[in-house]
């Protein structure tokens, strides 16, 4: 069988799976729409918040983003894990007692405000739309690749499954299929790592293999920093030797870490365990389940960097591998030669490898296309220079050197020659990875939408049959919004997932765990430091990703600071301007500070 | 099953006003000595008037922080301090083919993590079962001393 008739097989099977779930799991109330009844058990909730948590950007971007920065990648892993642990330590018990359904519900009643309310209703809104839009166009893309079909018509079908899911049953339902999709994820994940860590290393533990040596001899890492050395690239393994140094990796691993303890829809996943003795154990199965594909990544990456090099380096034309011809026709792999009929792949100046995603580019007032820019190249070849031109140069400089980084973890298994099943089962992986974290943010927009503005600010009397009525609808529309952002992707979407870190980082972290830990902390002073953290992170990332501003040294360090990064200061600053008004300002009233006692006791 | 938040409503914090002498005194005493309210005596909870199971729920509180401050210094000293700040010096050393400081960045703190975690919900599970142990001893003794 075929690539593609295993991926019908493969990707068929799991969307029945998917919908089988939500129908046995539909719900009558907002109880089980928005926390599923409370009922799921801590194992299970740990592996549904690791599907929710392991974005399309975990799944496929990660190995390739380590791929190709080494020992820098390494803030993605530690970033994203170690907020697990202020998550659990924090965060989760706490909130898991107060027992509501979202987190602007907690801001809104330990600040007894409906100002905070807002604010933290309008972060999570944001902060969720910016995700989703990723995963839709994840979705798009694997389609695209796998079953050739159109991007588009892949995330509306996409976007039904979810629909039928969410919609039906809430977050019952997308418990119980996120649960599913872990193992999709999860087996779709190891299986190529093993088989290839056992083919290039003999040891079946791709963790194992990333320290050992090559079957043909030699350390796999430090034949990689040899190779890198030679070619002109920054070390695999030392550490700041490339274009980041320590302020910058320490800043972006925190505000990764704070990030992720922030992010609405990881927080509300534990409000569905039933007690608060189940939050933490099941942030502990929570990391568990999401470090056996983060430990598993390093290894994906370090393995796919030395076949990708070792595969392409030198080659000609003739000589290249099949997985090389697949994936350049997506343009997301292009080797413009020098002339000399020989691939070379390096970190300098006579680099030939590019890539190419949008569809077509304007140059000199000419909308040029793929095929365009490649046929025109190959005249200048042909030519000696006299026609077509020489795009080497535009490439480097509009940064689009080396392949994307997204092809890595998809074009993996082919790379190592891995039987098309496993290459299939890829592409199940990549969906239920883009899907599973879809609906878990689709549910926090509905109950940002539905139940902080529909029934505690707009219609406190609500029915419990209309809540669920316009929670339900929410969905709907947001789904639909979410598919269009990713049909029409916004230029900006890579970007924005450091803006929603960054803001999660100087908004939602502060605030609650102030709230928790800090019972002085009344309503002025978390509003002034929510809102002096957002506004800081915001501008500092607009400014430097869109309006051209020089990142800030602050005075202090070498380099100026990375947009990534910068929701670590901000986050310092919203905990300094609260800490510094607090003294001065009224202190929380009788009633929220028994809240707080109440929070604070597992008891009751 | 859902736990109710009974301080959110109204009703339940108008049947409070009984205590409240009691509560006005902690508050002085919080505001005099200006302390971050993690030392800081919470104030007297009006439904539980009874002094010992302040103590106890004081006691509980503050080996709470306790775990959670080991746990995160740890947590600091694994992920920002091998990972980060200290990975160039520990590249010196190796783990078979691991340079260290890229283990701990790329592998170590991850593990460590995890087990952080499970320390803790062992930890605080169990110091759970003895506060409710505690807790109802007390709330049993409290109801005999009640004339």
């Amino acid at each position: 069988m075929t690539v593609t008739a295993w991926t019908f097989v493969f990707v068929g099977l799991s969307f029945g799976l998917y919908l089988l779930i939500a129908w046995l799991s539909r719900v009558r109330d907002t109880q089980g729409f928005y926390v599923a009844g409370r009922g799921v058990p801590a194992a299970a909730n740990g592996m549904a918040t690791a599907a929710d948590w392991m974005s399309a950007a975990s799944f496929i971007s990660m190995a390739g983003l380590i791929s190709f920065m080494g020992y820098a990648g390494g803030m993605y892993l530690m970033g994203w894990t170690g907020g697990y642990v202020l998550l659990a330590l924090l965060l989760a018990p706490y909130l898991r007692k107060f027992g509501h359904f979202t987190v602007p519900d907690f801001i809104g009643d330990r600040y007894a405000s409906n100002t905070a309310r807002l604010v933290a209703v309008v972060s999570a809104l944001f902060v969720s739309f910016t995700y989703v839009a990723g995963q839709m166009r994840g979705v798009g893309v694997v389609f695209s690749r796998f079953l050739e079909v159109d991007i588009n018509v892949g995330v509306a079908i996409g976007m039904a499954i979810v629909f039928i899911y969410a919609t039906l049953g809430g977050m019952k339902g997308i418990t119980w299929t996120q649960v599913a999709q872990y193992w999709v994820l999860i087996t779709a994940f190891l299986i190529p790592a093993i088989a290839i860590s056992i083919r290039l290393t003999g040891h079946a533990f791709p963790q194992i293999g990333l320290g050992s040596e090559l079957i043909e001899g030699g350390y796999l890492l430090d034949k990689l920093d040899k190779i890198h050395a030679d070619l002109g690239f920054s070390s695999y393994t030392a550490a700041f030797d490339g274009p980041w140094d320590m302020a910058n990796v320490f800043l972006v691993t925190l505000a990764l870490m704070a990030g992720t303890a922030g992010l609405p829809h990881v927080i509300v996943r534990f409000y569905t365990v039933k007690t608060v003795r189940a939050a933490r154990t099941s942030a502990f199965w929570a990391l568990f389940f999401i470090a056996l594909l983060y430990l598993t990544a390093p290894a994906t990456g370090a393995f796919a960097r030395y076949y990708m090099i070792d595969s392409l380096q030198g080659r000609t034309a003739a000589q290249l591998p099949d997985w090389f011809r697949s994936w350049e026709k997506t343009g997301l792999i292009l080797w413009l030669d020098d002339g000399d009929r020989r691939l070379r792949y390096s970190g300098g100046a006579d680099n030939e490898i590019f890539s190419f995603k949008a569809g077509r580019v304007v140059v000199e007032g000419e909308s040029m296309s793929l095929a365009q820019i490649t046929r025109s190249h190959q005249a200048w070849i042909a030519s000696g220079g006299s026609e077509g031109r020489d795009w080497r140069p535009l490439f480097r400089e509009a940064g689009l050197t080396g392949p994307d980084r997204d092809i890595i973890v998809l074009a993996t298994p082919e790379m190592a020659e891995l039987f098309a099943w496993i290459v299939a089962l890829v592409a199940a992986g990549g969906l239920a990875a883009a899907l599973s974290t879809a609906s878990g943010l689709l549910l926090v927009i509905s109950s940002a939408v539905a139940h902080d503005l529909y029934a505690r600010v707009i219609n406190p009397a609500a029915s419990e049959k209309q809540r669920l009525l316009v929670g339900r609808s929410v969905i709907g529309v947001a789904v639909v919004v979410a598919g269009l952002f990713g049909i029409f992707p916004p230029g900006f979407v890579s970007q924005v997932v450091a803006f929603a870190f960054g803001l999660a980082a100087a908004s939602f972290f502060p605030a609650i765990v102030l709230g928790i830990f800090h019972k002085r902390v009344g309503t002025a002073p978390a509003v002034a430091g929510m809102i002096v953290g957002l506004a800081f992170t915001s501008f500092y990332i607009v400014a430097s990703v869109y309006g051209g501003m020089a990142p800030w040294t602050f005075g202090l360090f070498e380099r100026g600071i990375s947009p990534q990064g910068i929701g670590a200061i901000g986050m310092a600053l919203n905990f300094l301007v609260t800490l510094g008004l607090t003294p001065f300002c009224r202190e929380p009233s009788d009633e929220v500070k028994n809240l707080v006692d109440s929070v604070r006791e597992p008891e009751g | 099953m859902r736990t109710p938040s009974p301080f959110t409503s109204p009703q339940v914090a108008g049947n409070m006003g009984a205590f409240a002498p009691i509560l006005q005194l902690d508050q002085g005493e919080n505001m005099s000595r200006q302390l971050p309210s993690e030392d800081a005596p919470g104030p007297a909870r009006p439904a539980r008037p009874n002094p010992a199971l302040q103590e106890s729920l004081k006691r509980y509180w503050r080996t709470n922080l306790k775990i959670m401050m080991v746990l995160l210094a740890v947590w600091a000293v694994a992920g920002l301090g091998c990972g980060v700040l200290f990975a160039d010096a520990l590249n010196a050393y190796s783990l078979g083919g691991y340079p260290l400081g890229f283990w701990f960045a790329q592998q170590g703190a991850i593990v460590v993590f995890v087990l952080l975690i499970l320390v803790y919900s062992l930890l605080l599970n169990r110091l759970d079962a003895r506060h409710h142990a505690e807790m109802e001893r007390l709330k049993q003794g409290g109801g005999e001393e009640q004339p």
